[in-house]
């Protein structure tokens, strides 16, 4: 049996590059679900995407000891792992959110609006600390996440549809 | 043919320098209940860890690392860097389009492959990432096994992280590991027919053969599972079955099964992300026996039916 040989791709994968040397020949523009999605949310670009990465362009240039308390300049997993937290839970028409850097290195997201207080702070890859204030509903919510969203997921569904 | 259970290449034999890095160098051994082939038909195997970034790690580190495993990694090249990955779940599953900040206050850091002499291996490197590739070069490779792949990883890894404190460049805090199986399945004849999943996998069914009087050419899979533990999700295990052309040796049609399992290990320490490597390989043969069929596990000789 003739096995275990290097080959190239015909059609589609997942949009990922696990960082094969021999297999990663070709990607069509078949459309996968994954690529329907992502051409979805491509088009139009959505607001708060445009807002968010002009903002996080602009913190990168921030120093170490950007705030006098010897805090580090924004790491940039952080960063990346924020961005993949949020394209994956923002709808398009979700309101922007003001972003600001968070000591250590990391990154905070806020909105104060519709009676909504929402704060989540990235301060690590996994690791971002949320914090939900619904003043309609008295609803409080305080947690620590991981990889995990479903919190996250709601608040950010309340701002959007209330 | 590629086959099984041979020596390790001997250019890669050859000592290491020994850091002392707070993290034991135990040897690994295959897990009984794992199904076995005596002919797989894997062509490359990738095991990554990703870890934080450190803008204390710059492109001249790349080179001055280079000549620690030059001996056993002569050939050097450039390459487009992975972006970044992790599994947040949510719904619905979307795939991101990955933010690369990196560019914005420094220059991008490339992908270096640090290639063999016979170019199977490869030792990449990246500001994030490292990775080692064993791969099929010729009908002749030998595949070595994930536990000597892993054993040599874990050198590598050990060898940067003490790079690393030399250098004075920081810790390496892993957050990321991700193993990838890369399967070139043909059927032994002369004329194969990628049509014919279902001869490969029992996710495909016979009835997809001929729809509405269509005929089909090429058919493709792609499978997401989640990988939990205490009922928790650490991972994703991606599963795709695709056309592909081999390209070593004879030009021939093969269905490609491709497995990337990718998950967050436990904390930052090279231990836990061993431990997650190994689940996550364990995940893949595991899978691999249940989207495969029995008629695929004859002609690769399964040893094992324990599951």
């Amino acid at each position: 049996m003739l096995c275990g040989s290097s080959a190239k791709r015909l059609d589609d994968d997942f949009g990922f590059d696990p960082g094969l040397t021999m297999a990663s020949a070709s990607r069509s523009s078949q459309q996968t679900y994954e690529n329907f999605w992502k051409e979805y949310y491509a088009r139009p670009r959505s607001t708060w995407e445009n807002d968010i990465q002009k903002r996080i362009a602009d913190l990168m240039k921030l120093p170490d000891n950007w705030d006098g308390y010897n805090s580090p300049r924004l790491r940039e997993d952080v960063v990346n792992f924020a961005w993949t937290v949020m394209k994956q839970l923002m709808h398009p028409q979700a309101p922007s959110p003001q972003v600001v850097p968070s000591s250590g290195g990391g990154l905070q997201l806020e909105w104060h609006e519709k009676d909504i207080d929402l704060e989540v702070n990235f301060t690590e890859t996994y690791r971002c600390e949320l914090w939900v204030d619904d003043h309609r509903t008295g609803t409080c919510v305080t947690k620590m996440l991981t990889n995990e969203f479903p919190d996250l997921e709601n608040a950010i569904l309340l701002l959007t549809t209330r | 043919m590629v086959r099984e259970r041979s020596r390790v290449q001997s250019s890669l034999a050859a000592p290491f320098k020994a850091y002392k890095v707070g993290f034991s160098m135990s040897a690994y051994n295959r897990p009984s209940d794992l199904p076995d082939y005596e002919r797989p038909p894997v062509s490359e195997v990738v095991l990554s860890i990703q870890f934080g970034s450190n803008p204390q790690f710059q492109i001249v580190h790349a080179g001055l690392y280079w000549n620690l495993i030059r001996d056993h990694f002569p050939n050097v090249s450039e390459q487009t860097p992975l972006a970044p990955a992790f599994e947040a779940f949510s719904t619905p599953l979307i795939e991101t389009v990955p933010f690369q900040v990196q560019g914005f206050v420094t220059p991008p850091f490339p992908r270096f492959w640090f290639e063999s002499q016979d170019r199977a291996y490869i030792l990449q490197l990246q500001q994030d990432r490292i990775l080692f590739n064993w791969r099929a070069i010729s009908n002749e490779s030998v595949y070595p096994r994930y536990e000597t792949l892993r054993e040599r990883f874990l050198r590598e890894v050990q060898r940067l992280v003490g790079f690393f404190q030399e250098q004075k460049i920081g810790a390496l805090s892993v957050n990321q590991c991700e193993v990838t199986y890369i399967n070139s399945i043909s059927f032994g004849k002369e004329q194969e027919d990628t049509a014919r999943l279902d001869l490969v996998t029992p996710l495909w069914s016979d009835k997809a053969r001929n729809i509405g009087g269509l005929e089909v050419e090429r058919t493709l899979i792609q499978t997401v599972f989640v990988l939990k533990s205490n009922q928790r999700p650490y991972g994703r295990l991606y599963v795709t079955f695709r056309p592909a052309v081999q390209t070593v040796g004879f030009l021939r049609p093969v269905v490609q099964l491709e497995m990337t399992a990718r998950g967050s290990p436990e904390d930052g320490s090279l231990d836990a992300a061993f431990r997650l490597l190994d689940q996550e390989r364990g995940a893949i043969v595991r899978t691999f026996a249940d989207v495969t069929t029995e008629e695929m596990h004859r002609i690769w000789s399964r040893t094992d039916v324990v599951r």
